[in-house]
């Protein structure tokens, strides 16, 4: 048996936006296992619906996170909105659903361009997330945010987007589209890039469902999991909503379903503006949450669960969210043991990790 | 954004002597383990166990009291559910028996002991201290790893 070394990676390092350690044990060149570390910035938002009234929670909540903020907020209001049964209208739900589905737009670019910086191929990196400020811009256009948007309240929403505005995002989306597809060929179809991904960190699909893996690392490995799916919702049914499965479980084709989802949710975006009715983006609140109640949403990474439990108070007894990268730390480990040392980057930004999100 | 199901809202109450039973069950029916969520409610503490399968989900609350909570890890069934034990051990103080890759109250960084379960650190200061020793022993993942390292080297 070859002499095993410990290398520590992380907390800092040029791959890793935020701070997580891992302790991989190698023999040569290759991980025998790797052992992870995080809670370097555990900042127990959850632990303030002591402090915050609930009404208020939603701008706590949807800090949790800078990339999927939107979604955050808009899990956090489903939970309360279905622990006090309140209905928002539908103009509030389309409008939802653009912003949910915008977010994952700029979430699969950021994460394309991280991935691009991670083998190297800078001009790639800076091209993708030049597309990116399209999308950052249509945030700031609608929503006045272009990181926090503040958008989402219990109750709908607490702003409306006009016709004209609908249709200039419309118009940029359309326009996004062949640049998109200029770079989708390069991550798809490069023979550099490929190298660096086919073949590396496979997770079969019964490692994955075995792993608990959710999101574009279980819809890698082959599995047709999608909250967006399995709640029914009647939006994403009235749109035709398929989840987008690869097969292959590597690193490339997790890198393939978020190109294929930033494609769909264009889609999707473009048929709402089509189909959303006019009126009311928000309806009248009164009392306070009584009971427990779980929700779920699919984010740009995964599945993310918002649980609540009021007293008929104004302050929560509890809000527990948990976010997709959490639950994808399992399927991380796996797909590092056996990989190679300069794989090891790489292999930890396919799971898409926010340690924001899995911190609190 | 419809289609958050009432009957997904049903939380079942167990003892602890029953949750291995429960969840065996899920684990044979298919089941996802989906979230683990911990409550602090009046001199309990609450663990609630949410399993998927597709637009269902199955829940079970196990409540502890406060001051010496304990119950069985479900790892043996569901490995990745140390993350969730590991994080409910940090924050409530919940002790996981038979827990596979504990990281020995070191998988947060918290400020204080057990911060979300007031009533473990003023009743029993001395099982935190015992836990700090464990942590110390057996806890630290860096030390787990040295000596898995060790051994191997020395192999």
């Amino acid at each position: 048996m070859a002499k095993r070394t410990v290398i520590p990676f992380g907390p800092q390092h040029p791959v890793l936006p935020e701070p997580v350690h891992l302790d991989l044990v190698l023999e040569d060149e290759t991980v025998v296992e790797a052992i992870p570390s995080i809670g370097y910035i555990h900042r127990g938002l959850e632990k303030l619906v002591e402090k915050r009234e609930w009404p208020e929670m939603v701008s706590v909540i949807e800090r949790i996170c800078g990339i999927c903020s939107f979604g955050h907020g808009m899990g956090y209001c489903l939970s309360i909105e279905g622990n006090m049964g309140i209905q928002i209208p539908e103009r509030a739900e389309y409008l939802r659903l653009i912003w949910h589905e915008l977010g994952r737009v700029h979430s699969h670019l950021l994460w394309l361009g991280l991935l691009a910086d991670s083998f190297g191929f800078e001009s790639l990196y800076m091209h993708t997330w030049k597309l990116r400020e399209t999308v950052l811009d249509l945030f700031e256009r609608t929503t006045g945010g272009r990181v926090i948007f503040s958008v989402c309240k219990v109750g709908g929403l607490r702003r409306d987007v006009d016709a004209d505005t609908l249709a200039l995002m419309e118009r940029k989306l359309t326009e996004l589209v062949p640049e998109i597809e200029e770079l989708a060929k390069v991550f798809i179809e490069d023979s550099s890039v490929g190298s660096r991904l086919k073949g590396v960190g496979v997770l079969t699909a019964e490692e994955a469902a075995a792993l608990g893996a959710v999101g574009p690392v279980a819809r890698g490995s082959g599995l047709r999991m999608d909250v967006r799916l399995e709640e029914k919702d009647r939006l994403y049914v009235d749109l035709g909503f398929e989840p987008c499965v690869e097969t292959a479980g590597d690193s490339h084709a997790r890198c393939v379903v978020r190109i294929r989802e930033l494609f769909q949710s264009i889609e999707l975006i473009k048929a709402a503006i089509q189909r959303i009715p006019d009126g009311e983006v928000s309806v009248p609140v009164k009392g306070n949450p009584e009971r427990e109640y779980i929700a779920r949403v699919e984010q740009p990474r995964g599945e993310a669960y918002y649980y609540s439990k009021g007293a008929g108070e104004k302050f929560l007894k509890r809000i527990r969210v948990r976010t997709p990268t959490n639950a994808n730390i399992p399927a991380m480990v796996k797909t590092l043991a056996g990989a190679q040392l300069a794989d090891v980057p790489i292999l930890i930004l396919t799971i898409d990790p926010c340690i924001s999100c899995t911190e609190r | 954004m419809t289609g958050q199901t009432e009957k997904n809202q049903n939380i079942t109450t167990l003892g602890a002597d029953g949750l291995l039973g429960f969840v065996q069950e899920r684990k044979i029916e298919g089941w996802r383990l989906g979230v683990m969520i911990a409550n602090l409610a009046d001199e309990n503490v609450e663990v609630i166990y949410v399993f998927e399968k597709g637009n269902n989900l199955s829940n079970v609350r196990v409540v502890l009291p406060a001051e010496d909570p304990g119950i069985p890890s479900i790892t043996f069934l569901y490995g990745y559910a140390f993350v969730y034990e590991n994080e409910i051990h940090d924050l409530f103080g919940v002790v996981f028996e038979g827990l596979q890759l504990d990281f020995g109250g070191n998988y947060f960084v918290t400020a204080e002991k057990t911060p979300w379960n007031p009533l473990l650190a003023r009743v029993s200061p001395e099982a935190l201290q015992s836990d700090d020793e464990m942590g110390d022993e057996t806890g630290s993942d860096t030390g787990q790893v040295s000596e898995k390292a060790e051994e191997g080297g020395e192999g």
